[in-house]
């Protein structure tokens, strides 16, 4: 499945730009050789929304209790499902990759989440098998599109390539995003 | 009894599905009805049926009566870096970089904007108990102005909030207030434990600083809290806020440590 971002990137240099006027300090687009970040993208099989196995926590992130199920954000990864109901020993029960997702919420068997620039509810009443019930498209425009880190060179994210679904750290040859 | 030998196959093969079972979740139906609770950090919240949605300078209304199809009623331009949000009665607190915005859904499910209380640059999230507002403000962000630090303020003119104190913090990320105690993440520094008995004047009870703390939600009704960091999630009774008991951890396997 391929999705086609609005290619923001300029846009956020400018409102960071804006946002922060004399306290930013302009970051120089001349370098060739830097430390920085490139993205990850997603493949395949980690594009669609589905059940899986449950597994180990890898990038925890955000939480959120639902009856007696705590449910952990795995950064850009999914959610892991946990039994919760006795908080001295949690069951891991499955998790429900969502590729691109860091935020959830759940009401009346409705999960709610962020696929990159997207808001997606799904369908959780049969847990084995979610389906997404909608796709909002570009409901977050900066999405996951850019590192977590501050002040930082990145390779800007390529659309045409999916999902990011990570950051690695290495050497970028003349990068032309900064945040 | 004598056990034959099919007999004993069969006790083998039940106590092989007893084992392998709750790992398919197949025993454990996933109840999801109802609502749920996030943590401080939240960007998605719930308000009389709607979806709220905060995100880099909007803060947006969902009708989601039909799930199949969430319609937007609304964009509301709340200037940049808006980060967190939390409902308290018929109100929503941003959590901004700029500061701490109220926003009202007494008459409609459009928000409208109250007041804000602004601050030096930085982010923060912001949880509310009893008309009292806490918010922490943590440094590096985009701009690095920001300090490290958390505001108390009351806001029971909710127009007019007022600081009523501040207290220096180390890098302060999410929070979670129950009844008397305040629990606030350190960030990489831990976690710490408020007594708010004197709201004006949150006395810190301890401080546990090995384990890195994003976000906390508290369960009020077993003195339960849930801590999510970078080392994974670990939980503990608070019956006695001052002696905290570990109950249970869910370590991350960390691949880029």
């Amino acid at each position: 499945m391929r999705y086609t971002f609005k290619f923001l990137t300029l846009g956020f240099m400018l409102f960071t730009l804006i946002s922060c006027d004399e306290w930013e300090r302009t970051p120089n687009f001349d370098v060739e050789e830097v430390e920085g970040y490139r993205p990850i993208y997603a493949t395949e099989s980690e594009q669609d929304v589905k059940t899986l196995p449950a597994r180990e926590i890898e990038n925890p992130g955000k939480i959120y209790v639902i009856n007696e199920f705590l449910l952990v954000v795995d950064q850009l990864k999914g959610i892991h499902v946990f039994n919760n109901d006795d908080p001295k020993n949690p069951q891991n029960v499955g998790f429900i990759q969502i590729t691109g997702s860091n935020d959830v919420a759940v009401r009346d068997n409705i999960l709610y989440a962020d696929q990159a620039t997207d808001l997606l509810a799904i369908d959780v009443s049969n847990p084995e098998n979610v389906k997404i019930a909608s796709r909002v498209k570009n409901v977050f425009p900066f999405g996951t599109q850019y590192p977590q880190q501050q002040g930082v060179y990145f390779e800007c994210p390529d659309p045409d390539k999916g999902l990011v679904i990570g950051w690695e750290y290495t050497t970028l040859n003349s990068p032309k995003c900064y945040r | 009894m004598k056990i034959t030998k099919l007999s004993f196959i069969s006790i083998l093969a039940v106590l092989a599905a007893i084992i392998i079972l709750p790992s398919c979740g197949s025993d454990s139906e996933f109840d999801s009805s109802g609502e749920g609770r996030g943590g401080s950090m939240a960007r998605f919240t719930f308000l009389k049926g709607y979806l709220y949605i905060v995100d880099e300078t909007s803060l947006k209304t969902f009708d989601i009566s039909n799930p199949e199809n969430p319609s937007l009623l609304g964009t509301e331009e709340v200037g940049a870096g808006v980060e967190t949000i939390f409902p308290y009665e018929n109100y929503l607190f941003l959590g901004t970089q700029w500061g701490m915005k109220i926003y009202s859904v007494e008459n409609g499910p459009t928000p409208n904007f109250l007041s804000d209380f602004e601050h030096s640059f930085s982010c923060d999230p912001v949880v509310v108990s009893n008309s009292i507002a806490y918010v922490t403000l943590r440094s590096g962000t985009t701009c690095q102005t920001g300090e490290d630090r958390m505001e108390v303020l009351d806001v029971s003119d909710l127009r007019n909030p007022r600081l009523l104190t501040t207290i220096d913090m180390q890098n302060p990320h999410g929070l979670s207030v129950s009844d008397t105690v305040l629990f606030v993440c350190e960030g990489d520094f831990g976690f710490k434990v408020f007594n708010i008995k004197d709201r004006a004047n949150p006395e810190l009870i301890s401080h546990y600083d090995s384990i890195p703390s994003y976000d906390v939600i508290t369960n009020y009704g077993r003195k339960e809290l849930i801590i999510t960091g970078k080392d994974g999630i670990f939980q503990y009774d608070y019956s006695n806020p001052y002696e905290l008991k570990k109950l249970s951890q869910i370590l991350s396997f960390q691949e880029n440590e």
